[in-house]
């Protein structure tokens, strides 16, 4: 049997080891290591630059890691990572540090539905009864005689965050939602379920599937200028970042041919900043 | 001699280690849950159902009833099956279909939850929606799929429970004139009962504790109407809303309570078992 | 139905002959018992000697099917217990194990109360009646002596009673279905010499009540309860007779070697 003498040792010992992580931890970003967290919609993106960084930057270690835009945001501000990655804004007083913001493009929102709804697109006002909750059949909206079935993503979302305040404004989101984590299980979920629409963000192929058109505009990747409803993923880093932390934050931002990862660039013509 | 004090110091440090780390882990938990209960009381919380962290409100009701429901559900679903499984493997399979059995059971252990999900979202939600008319998400789908994935787990328990029964106690019985049914029911059912508990426990801690098969298939809602509508249990909405409340917010701390409440669920359980065997034996 | 036939039965004392002809019993492809024929009057003490290994407890299991638990068993010839075609397939085992009771090697109490473990057989033949079940609890830890030694104790769990009483038990458990026949697998083998007199008291005792057959590694024992004794050597039936002669002077040298230790 264990003594009690030898139990206060062990929890003793377990806290120092604790505080001792949280130090060596300090110590090691002082170190030649960045740190990025956040939306895991820019990760495909974000990861597929960095290897040509850091071979531009020899022995400079980046490590990315998801967790969503709050938790990105948070991280920053605690000062446990150097860029927080973020498709949503932070709400007021969230971020309590000053920040800089390096806007990456446009990631277009789509609404999709499966075949069987029996109608094409909506427009934003039957978007918002859709989502709130006030059309219940697509037959109220002349399609087939099925039951909506909305599909959401959870109030972490950053595609959540824009539908809210793009589509439905003041209204919440109906109750009667189904929650998915990821735009893939979204997907699946519309794809799976007569009568379901959801809202993904067009970075994954759209197969299967029906893109609904907004207010008659019909979403075209060639012509994404025109597609009325995106988020706006940017790059946060601490104002008094080190030099390298803001050298790849703008590496990153000023890359080209994120195309393929659904990110339209500021960069490319005809680009008009929302706000 | 001295071999012997090193595996003495060995195994006490394997313990002191065990003590450290998980009194760590429940300190942490509980000194975020403290602060909650500091800031929203812990009566509060329990009776309501509003949840809408960003504004404040936590009412954690409809998740405790949603993580009981869904636990209960995928038990009594999951029970009687693993209870012939387990008698399948233990009693009448023999020799290499046995050992297979066990292998096969052993292999599905490892299968990843999200799996299950995925799984669930493309068979049994679907199944469901067609048998009841609704969407098919809510705490009766997550019951079948939360069946499905502890079968393994609780068998492998089950069928080792059944065949730790010693041969002398089975042999006496049929030597007594006992049919083989009325010698399971009455001889190695009674005595594998304490392991058979066991396993049974350590199912409930693995339903009670799943989450991301439980989230894809739940439909993620704070309420708890009907087991066909969308609705959450404690892990589900844990999972769900740990990425818009990261550690160091304040709504961090309702996590780190409901954390507590599963701990403190299992806790239950675990006592009552204790005391149902103590009942046995006296 | 199943309670009045041993209602029936238990005023009667029908006490049941064994027959065996040419028994042959096989383990896979190894042979266990070859060519065994013996004929035991009822109510006599048959003791089973020989070396381990020689099949006198294959011998034993055979006469209550027990045998049937090793999965890759085959058995050929005859036996016969009082009526029971023992090596029929459609006899009814469960009625040949009442009747046919069994006393293991290490004493087996079930884990639960002394009093359950007497009543487990009756229960399972049908008997339902509380009054009734006492009285047969009551009547067969008499018959197995263990009555003074746990009356008023019959709640306790049987693990809390000593080795010798334990086995005092299992004959009790067994007689409670009011067996005419006792096979009896090494009884005392696990037992300090004080119960070991107490079992072989019980087994005098019942002589003339029961038929026995009783496997032993313990010659002295064999010679002080067994009315007839069996040498059996690597599965065949060396030599069998009355226990006198057998000891006094035995027909066969294998068997004489054996038990002036002169054997291997």
């Amino acid at each position: 049997m264990i003594s009690r003498r030898q139990f206060l040792i062990a929890v003793g010992a377990a806290s120092m080891a604790a505080l001792g992580g949280r130090f060596s931890a300090m110590a090691q970003r002082r170190q030649r290591y960045v740190s990025i967290m956040g939306a895991t919609s820019c990760i495909p993106f974000v990861k597929a630059y960095l290897p040509q960084w850091e071979h531009d930057h020899p022995g400079m270690t980046v490590a990315v890691t998801g967790g969503g835009s709050y938790a990105g945001l948070r991280a920053l501000g605690l000062g446990q990572a150097d860029i927080a990655m973020a498709d949503l804004a932070p709400p007021p007083g969230f971020l309590v540090v000053p920040v800089q913001r390096y806007p990456l493009g446009r990631l277009p929102i789509v609404l999709v539905a499966g075949p069987q709804v029996g109608i094409r697109g909506l427009s934003w006002n039957q978007a918002r009864a859709v989502f709130a909750g006030d059309i219940v059949n697509w037959r109220e909206l002349g399609g087939a005689n099925l039951p909506v079935i909305a599909v959401s993503r959870p109030e972490s979302s950053g595609a959540r965050d824009v539908m809210q305040h793009r589509i439905l404004g003041a209204r919440p989101f109906s109750p009667h939602c189904i929650i998915q984590l990821s735009n893939g299980a979204v997907m699946r979920t519309v794809v799976e379920t007569p009568g379901a629409i959801g809202y993904v963000e067009a970075t994954a192929p759209l197969r299967e599937i029906t893109v609904l058109t907004l207010q008659g505009n019909v979403f075209d990747p060639t012509r994404w200028q025109q597609w009325p409803l995106y988020a706006e993923p940017a790059l946060y880093l601490r104002a008094q970042a080190p030099k390298e932390v803001k050298d790849l934050a703008a590496f990153l931002q000023s890359r080209p041919g994120r195309r393929q990862f659904g990110f339209y660039a500021a960069s490319e013509q005809g680009f008009v900043y929302a706000r | 001699m001295r071999a012997d004090r090193w595996a003495q110091g060995i195994f006490q440090a394997a313990f002191g280690l065990f003590i450290a780390v998980w009194t760590v882990f429940l300190a942490v938990i509980a000194v975020g849950a403290w602060h909650f209960v500091v800031i929203n009381g812990w009566i509060t919380p329990l009776l309501s159902t509003h949840w809408s962290p960003l504004a404040g409100h936590y009412g954690m009701l409809a998740f405790i009833l949603g993580s009981i429901t869904v636990t209960a559900l995928a038990l009594i679903l999951a029970a009687p099956w693993v209870l012939a499984l387990a008698v399948a493997g233990g009693r009448i399979l023999r020799g290499t279909m046995q050992q297979t059995f066990i292998q096969l059971l052993t292999v599905f252990v490892a299968v990843p939850s999200v799996i299950y999900g995925w799984w669930g979202l493309t068979i049994i939600v679907p199944l469901v929606r067609r048998l009841s008319g609704t969407s098919g998400f809510g705490p009766l789908s997550a019951g079948v799929v939360l069946a499905l994935m502890i079968v393994p787990t609780f068998s492998i328990m089950a069928l080792h429970a059944v065949r730790q029964v010693p041969s002398a106690l089975v042999e006496g019985s049929l030597a007594l004139g006992a049919t083989d049914d009325q010698t399971l029911w009455h001889m190695v059912l009674p005595s594998a009962w304490p392991a058979l508990a066991q396993a049974f426990l350590v199912a409930v801690g693995r339903a009670l504790g799943e989450t991301i098969a439980v989230q894809m298939v739940i439909g993620g809602q704070s309420r708890l109407t009907s087991l066909l509508k969308p609705s959450a249990t404690l892990t589900s909405q844990l999972l769900t809303d740990l990425a818009l409340m990261p550690p160091k917010t304040p709504g961090h701390d309702a996590l780190d309570f409901m954390a507590i409440w599963l701990v403190l669920l299992m806790a239950v359980l675990v006592g009552l078992q204790y005391r149902m065997r103590r009942g046995l034996r006296g | 139905m199943v309670e009045k036939r041993l209602t029936k039965r238990e005023g009667v004392s029908t006490i049941l002959d064994i027959r065996v002809q040419e028994l042959e019993v096989w383990y896979g492809p190894a042979k266990a018992l070859e060519n065994v024929s013996l004929h035991l009057e009822q109510g006599a003490v048959l003791a089973l000697i020989g070396p381990s290994g020689c099949g006198k407890s294959t011998f034993l299991r055979v006469l209550n099917r027990m045998i049937d638990q090793v999965p890759t068993v085959r058995v050929k010839g005859s036996v016969h217990i009082g009526a029971f075609n023992v090596l029929d397939d459609d006899i009814d085992v469960t009625a040949l194990r009442r009747t046919v009771g069994m006393v293991f090697q290490q004493p087996n109490p079930f884990p639960m109360t002394i009093f359950d473990n007497v009543a487990y057989g009756p229960r399972l033949a049908g008997v339902r009646s509380a009054t009734k079940l006492r009285q047969i609890v009551e009547d067969s830890l008499k018959k197995s002596a263990l009555w003074d030694e746990v009356r008023g104790k019959l709640r306790r769990s049987a693990m809390t009673l000593s080795g010798g009483q334990q086995q005092r038990l299992c004959m009790a458990r067994a007689l409670a279905v009011h067996p005419h026949v006792l096979l009896l697998d090494e009884p005392t083998a696990s037992l300090d010499p004080v119960s070991t007199a107490k079992i072989e008291e019980l087994i005098v005792q019942f002589k003339g009540r029961y038929t026995m057959v009783i496997v032993t590694h313990n010659l002295q024992q064999a010679a002080r309860v067994s009315d007839l004794v069996a040498f059996f050597e690597q599965g065949h039936l060396v030599e069998m007779g009355p226990t006198h002669d057998i000891f006094t002077a035995p027909q066969e040298r294998r068997t004489e070697e054996f038990l002036t230790g002169r054997f291997e």
